[in-house]
């Protein structure tokens, strides 16, 4: 067997002549386990050929219906001349197939039957036709778990890559839609697909993600946080830089807006860049229904947000620091719940904060079934009890709680994780210089959030800088042909979105109302 | 050198700058000096202001980019260069630590009764230095952002004072004679001088050559919010009461109530001007840096750092032993420091600039 081309960085292995070489090449690497099926035929009248797949990962129907093909062509009269018009029959006569291609070294071969092809090598030809047969059993296009809504699509990504730019392709049905695809992890060979808008995403965008792609060298991807973690810029941020979704119709408004997306075979999370700050304050929802109703909640969850980061600290600052604030009738009642806590504010909020993460975490990894009556242990033992007991005021459990709501109102889970861990640093602070300490933390993170780029976009934008375009879809969602242009933030500024003249509309139903009326 | 600070940006911070500062002792000082026409003298720092702004603005458009310093050696020669970064340190540098103390101390006076003075610098000046140390385009950003916020609360605080101010006591009009106008516009003058940051700035700014406008603005709209901050104290006090006050405009804010449920709304109300005063700090200490660091040569960055804190930190707590000599400071002493370095290194800098324009001229057509 000849081996090792020059010059290459990987040295490959040909296909000899040989058949049985080939196939010891093949048993050495993958084994003689049972799933690894090599099966021999004679066709064509005497030609040798053999069929190599794993099972479990191809499709029983596709290989069956790929058999009875090559088997059919031995009852042609015509008998090929050479291997070559053998090789010539099968690559392009004879296999029921949609997809086939051509290898000339075992690297290739075997990398194909890993990801579920179906190979066949010839006696006396050193060239493998590889069958596209994969066929996993997969997950089927489910509604999101994580990001459900009320009124819009109900289709949700799933594992399979193919499945998934399949539902992208199904929304925009547009050439100018471009998906670039590429293998990444030297063990699980993970396929990840750039796509994106040609006439609409920056070409700069686009370029820095795909050499920051390419740049990837890691052994294994299985999920598209391991990529997000090496591709966003700035290390060090409690902040994400890319937007995570499992919604095609989100990853498919992103493209129209011009972001870059990143889908990883294997996960149903698709990755959104370039991204700012008020990005995670959007929920695909808004866009569906209603644009007062949809602005009314904006301000909900921003307000949730600072809730959730804020309110525990405040409540430690006030209690702590500035009692002169409330009111004296509030200011007693408080009092009159923490006597005989025996922890200062700023522990007693850290006790509850610390219990509700346990009881968070726990929610998570506990069976459904036992769900219920962690719920009543957790409400009931660490709520009431614990305030029966002295060990915790009432106005604490109160407070803690509207927190731990409050942050799943964030319609990112990425950016909702972001406000639990900095809500920590500002009760520090606000325990330990009140509103004044609770200042000094907000400028530390507005500073940090004004130097953060999501890709070289500002992540403060559109408010700095001031984009006065942009800001139709900030606190308020202006109505949709108010929104006759993109923001600007991730595309080729200024392009054009929508031309509805709505002028025009009004005065066409004036003027039929009116020719009713004569 | 990336040049991503809108014209925009620069404006507020400018407006930042002159605005916190003056929001402490302004008032019982222009008040003292001017009584019920107050308003009338920061009227006229004002249009004094405006013509700074000018003559800033004509350096801004003579300014051929690289770093300000480097620019200056490249006209003026590197002892002059080196004479203006050395002016400008100081200038920086004796500000910041001013700033810092008027900020701990009426944080350690008004809220945080018992905690050292020390401590609360400390946290002043580090929240500051990691300001500056993301850089010139992020300030821009925490400026513009400051702002906006700063003025949704000047909106709050006006709505909310409007029913406590009595327009007798602006009453008598134009009593005050010149010389007290002039008087009481030294400092509103010297805290306007602040103005002259914008040549600092100059590297980062998208379109340098705006300059002269960016300023104009800043000024103006400085001087707005000074004039109003003035207006609501004299209306809500009268000028009998403000000269006993240490913090006059922060105590208007006491009065400030929401139904019986909240007191002390000033605290909340306070925020924009407490992220004015972090922004402020922060962006003198990045142009003391940036000044220092070529005007020294210095490479070592991250200790300059360092020792800058130390040294701005130590030199707060130290310089003023009584409250009493920190506000004297503050109002008499320091703004006619700040306005002869300010206008004397700006009136330098664009008289050597036009002395040399003939041999720039010369200069560029060769190349």
């Amino acid at each position: 067997m000849n081996t090792g081309k020059a010059g290459g960085s990987k040295s490959e292995t040909a296909i000899v002549k040989h058949l049985d070489t080939n196939l010891a090449y093949i048993t050495d690497k993958l084994g003689k386990e049972q799933d690894i099926v090599i099966r021999e035929f004679e066709i064509l009248t005497s030609s040798r050929v053999a069929m190599a797949f794993i099972s479990g990962i191809t499709d029983n129907n596709a290989i069956n219906t790929l058999v009875m093909s090559m088997l059919k062509e031995t009852q042609m009269t015509e008998s090929p001349a050479s291997t070559e018009d053998a090789y010539h029959f099968l690559m392009y006569r004879s296999l029921a197939v949609g997809s086939i291609t051509k290898f000339d070294n075992m690297e290739d071969v075997l990398q194909s039957m890993l990801e579920g092809s179906t190979v066949l090598l010839l006696e006396g030809h050193e060239a493998a036709i590889a069958a596209a047969t994969a066929g996993l059993e997969r997950r089927g296009v489910e509604e999101p778990s994580t990001q459900t809504v009320i009124r819009g699509p109900k289709e949700g990504f799933s594992e399979n890559i193919t499945t998934n730019m399949a539902l992208i392709r199904n929304i925009i049905k547009s050439a100018d839609l471009r998906i670039e695809y590429i293998i990444l992890g030297r063990q699980t060979r993970t396929t990840v697909a750039l796509a994106y808008m040609q006439n609409i995403a920056d070409d700069k965008v686009v370029n820095e993600m795909r050499q920051k792609l390419k740049g990837i060298k890691i052994d294994s991807i299985l999920d598209s946080g391991y990529i997000e973690e090496f591709i966003q810029g700035k290390k060090y941020s409690p902040f994400p830089l890319l937007e995570n979704t499992e919604r095609p119709d989100a990853v498919s408004a992103g493209l129209l807006e011009g972001q870059v997306a990143i889908i990883v075979d294997g996960t149903p999370f698709a990755l959104l860049s370039p991204v700012t700050f008020i990005k995670f304050f959007q929920s695909s929802e808004d866009y569906y229904q209603r644009y007062d109703i949809a602005t009314f909640l904006r301000f909900i969850r921003f307000g949730s947000f600072f809730v959730s980061m804020l309110l525990p600290s405040l409540y430690i600052a006030v209690t702590t620091f500035h009692q002169e604030m409330l009111p004296t009738p509030l200011l007693i009642s408080i009092a009159a719940q923490r006597e005989g806590v025996p922890f200062p504010a700023l522990i007693e909020a850290f006790l509850m904060e610390i219990t509700f993460e346990v009881l968070r975490e726990a929610g998570v990894r506990m069976p459904r079934i036992i769900g219920p009556a962690i719920s009543i242990v957790g409400a009931l033992v660490l709520g009431q009890a614990a305030v029966q007991a002295g060990l915790v005021s009432a106005a604490m459990v109160i407070v803690v709680s509207f927190t731990a709501i409050a942050s799943f109102v964030i319609p990112s889970e990425s950016m909702g994780t972001a406000g639990r861990l900095i809500r920590f640093m500002l009760m520090i602070l606000g325990g330990s210089f009140g509103f004044f300490g609770i200042m000094a933390g907000l400028m530390i993170l507005l500073a940090h959030v004004s130097g953060l780029q999501s890709f070289g976009v500002p992540y403060m934008s559109p408010l700095s800088p001031l984009r006065i375009n942009g800001l139709k879809d900030v606190f308020i969602r202006v109505p949709w042909w108010a929104m006759n242009r993109r923001p600007g933030l991730y595309d080729r500024q200024g392009t054009k979105r929508e031309a509805t003249d709505m002028t025009a509309a009004e005065q066409s139903r004036g003027k039929k109302e009116g020719g009713g009326n004569e | 050198m990336k040049r991503q600070l809108s014209n925009l940006q620069a404006m507020t911070i400018v407006v930042n700058c002159i605005v916190s500062s003056g929001i402490l002792y302004l008032p019982t000082y222009v008040i003292t000096a001017a009584r019920e026409d107050a308003w009338l003298s920061i009227l006229l720092a004002m249009i004094c202001g405006l013509l700074f702004a000018l003559l800033v603005g004509s350096i801004c458009r003579q300014y051929e980019g690289e770093l300000f310093l480097a620019w200056l050696q490249g006209r003026l020669g590197r002892i002059m260069a080196v004479m203006i970064g050395l002016a400008l340190s100081t200038y920086y540098f004796i500000s910041n630590v001013l700033t810092v103390r008027q900020f701990t101390e009426y944080i350690t006076d008004q809220i945080l009764i018992n905690t050292p003075m020390l401590v609360i610098a400390s946290l002043v000046v580090l929240v500051s230095v990691y300001i500056s140390y993301q850089g010139g385009e992020a300030m821009g950003h925490v400026h513009l952002i400051v702002f906006m916020l700063s003025m949704i609360f000047v909106g709050i605080n006006v709505a909310f004072l409007l029913a406590h101010v009595d327009v007798h006591n602006f009453m008598p009009l134009f009593e005050a004679d010149f010389m007290h106008h002039v008087s009481a516009a030294m400092m509103p003058l010297g805290l306007l001088s602040d103005a002259v940051i914008i040549l600092v700035l100059l590297p980062h700014m998208e379109r340098p050559a705006d300059g002269a406008k960016v300023l104009l603005w800043a000024v103006l709209i400085s001087s707005v919010i000074l004039t109003i901050v003035i207006s609501f104290v004299i209306g809500v006090f009268g000028t009998q009461i403000v000269t006993a006050l240490s913090y006059p405009a922060v105590a208007v804010l006491k009065e400030v109530k929401f139904g019986s449920f909240i007191e002390r709304l000033d605290l909340f109300l306070l925020t924009g001007w407490m992220m004015a005063m972090f922004s402020k700090i922060g962006v003198f200490l990045f142009c003391l840096l940036q000044l220092i660091t070529y005007t020294l040569r210095i490479k070592k960055v991250p200790l300059l750092y360092t020792v800058i804190t130390v040294l701005v930190i130590a030199a707060s707590i130290l310089m003023w032993d009584k409250d009493g000599e920190l506000i004297r400071d503050s109002a008499e002493t320091m703004p006619v420091y700040f306005l002869v370095s300010n206008y004397s290194v700006c009136l330098l800098i664009w008289c050597s600039l036009w002395l040399t324009r003939s041999r720039a001229k010369a200069r560029r057509t060769n190349v």
